[in-house]
């Protein structure tokens, strides 16, 4: 009884994994991926610096330059947190259902904010015009 | 079967005589019970995305509303500061990811120089930001900085009070209202004022909105400090318990778990820095 399932348990495990340490990534990647994290920093500080001697605000409007600023940010932001997840998280490695969990976070996160920026734009946010009612 | 290249199966009547000590009897291997762990802690991990997440969500409909508001407000956040920190964090989560690696090696040295090196880290960390905050709770109380706080030196030339509560004064940098920016640490007018008027339409002369960004950007940098607090809690008892010699190459899923901890933290600064400390 006991023995069959450690038998199928085993047999379950002896697959791609079992020839070398779970999970594991290099100290090469890891300084790799250090070194990408702080080039992505210095980039977006950079960017803050750079934006506003550009003259955006004078091709796209003030707010053109606002959401340009925002979207370069938040793309940098996000390739942060993808390298941070992947590879020192080690989701890259990890287990479908623990990849799945982490995905989850995300697509909950998607989901409220869509709901709640929906619900205002369909009371005609932003309130420039006066108090939402 | 498989049997013929797995040792026999362990018997779980004589305890621990297959394993070591670490595997726990309902897990049927070390794997699939650091696999349990790991999934637990992402589960715990989600939760606390959300619950950064509905900060994010106030943030998002905020500046989505008062665009200006916003870029004048960020100009009073100390961004050289706020970029040390960033590059401090990100330091830390290389040395975390390091002490994972050492422990998944089996390396107790270097296990417990990097946890070492992120205590001391994550303390550097709490150190700025403390002093980002006392420069705010400085300038409410007339001193130029907080050293000038402590020893009685140096006065703000302006009045100023970016901490958000009845004192809070944004300065007025347009001339108009700058004699209304004056007049508001009196008590009474600003308790007159109606609480509606806070997130209101934008009344041009209204200061309140300011208020908004102060508000949002104490309350999420005060919660992500507490989670460094929890994070050094955490990295110093796997630093204890390194030093025991609890952690082998079979058994480091504390050291795994705690360093996910950490990182989250991380990612939760790489969004608050820019979206506090790099506004135009």
């Amino acid at each position: 009884m006991a023995t069959t399932s450690d038998n199928s348990a085993q047999g379950h495990a002896a697959g791609a994994h079992d020839d070398h340490p779970y999970g594991h990534i290099g100290r090469p990647t890891y300084y790799k991926i250090f070194g990408a994290l702080m080039g992505l920093m210095i980039l977006t500080v950079l960017a803050w610096y750079v934006e506003p001697l550009l003259g955006l605000d004078r091709l796209v409007g003030e707010n053109g330059a606002r959401v340009i600023g925002i979207t370069v940010a938040m793309a940098i932001a996000i390739a942060k947190t993808a390298l941070i997840v992947l590879f020192f998280m080690h989701i890259k490695v990890s287990e479908r259902v623990t990849q799945l969990y982490a995905a989850a976070a995300f697509v909950g996160l998607a989901i409220m904010v869509i709901i709640i920026m929906g619900d205002y734009f369909a009371r005609g946010w932003p309130p420039q015009l006066g108090p939402l009612t | 079967m498989a049997t013929t290249t797995q040792p026999a199966a362990p018997a779980h009547g004589d305890a621990h005589a297959q394993h070591g000590p670490e595997l726990r009897h309902h897990f049927e291997t070390a794997r699939q019970q650091k696999e349990a762990a790991t999934l637990g802690m992402w589960v715990f991990l989600v939760t606390e995305v959300m619950l950064f997440g509905g900060i994010f969500m106030a943030y998002i409909v905020y500046r989505w509303a008062f665009p200006e508001i916003w870029a004048e407000s960020a100009k009073h956040l100390n961004t050289p500061l706020g970029t040390v920190n960033t590059v401090v964090l990100l330091v830390s989560s290389l040395t975390v990811a390091l002490a994972v690696n050492a422990a998944e090696e089996g390396r107790r040295r270097t296990l417990l120089t990097m946890l070492g090196i992120t205590i001391v880290l994550g303390f550097a960390f709490l150190g700025i930001k403390a002093y980002e905050y006392s420069e705010k709770f400085a300038h409410c109380s007339g001193y130029a900085n907080p050293l000038a706080w402590a020893t009685g030196g140096a006065a703000l030339g302006e009045t100023e009070c970016l901490v958000p509560g009845r004192a809070f004064v944004f300065p007025e940098e347009h001339g108009g209202a700058a004699g209304e920016a004056a007049a508001a640490p009196t008590e009474g007018a600003v308790q007159a004022e109606p609480i509606g008027n806070v997130i209101g339409a934008a009344v041009p002369t209204q200061k309140t909105p300011h208020q908004l960004f102060f508000f949002l950007y104490f309350v999420a940098t005060a919660l992500h400090a507490v989670h460094m607090l929890i994070g050094l809690t955490i990295v110093s008892t796997l630093t204890f318990l390194a030093w025991r010699g609890l952690f082998t190459p079979v058994y480091y899923t504390p050291v795994e778990i705690g360093g996910l901890y950490w990182h989250l933290i991380d990612i939760v600064w790489v969004f608050l820095f820019p979206l506090f400390y790099l506004v135009h």
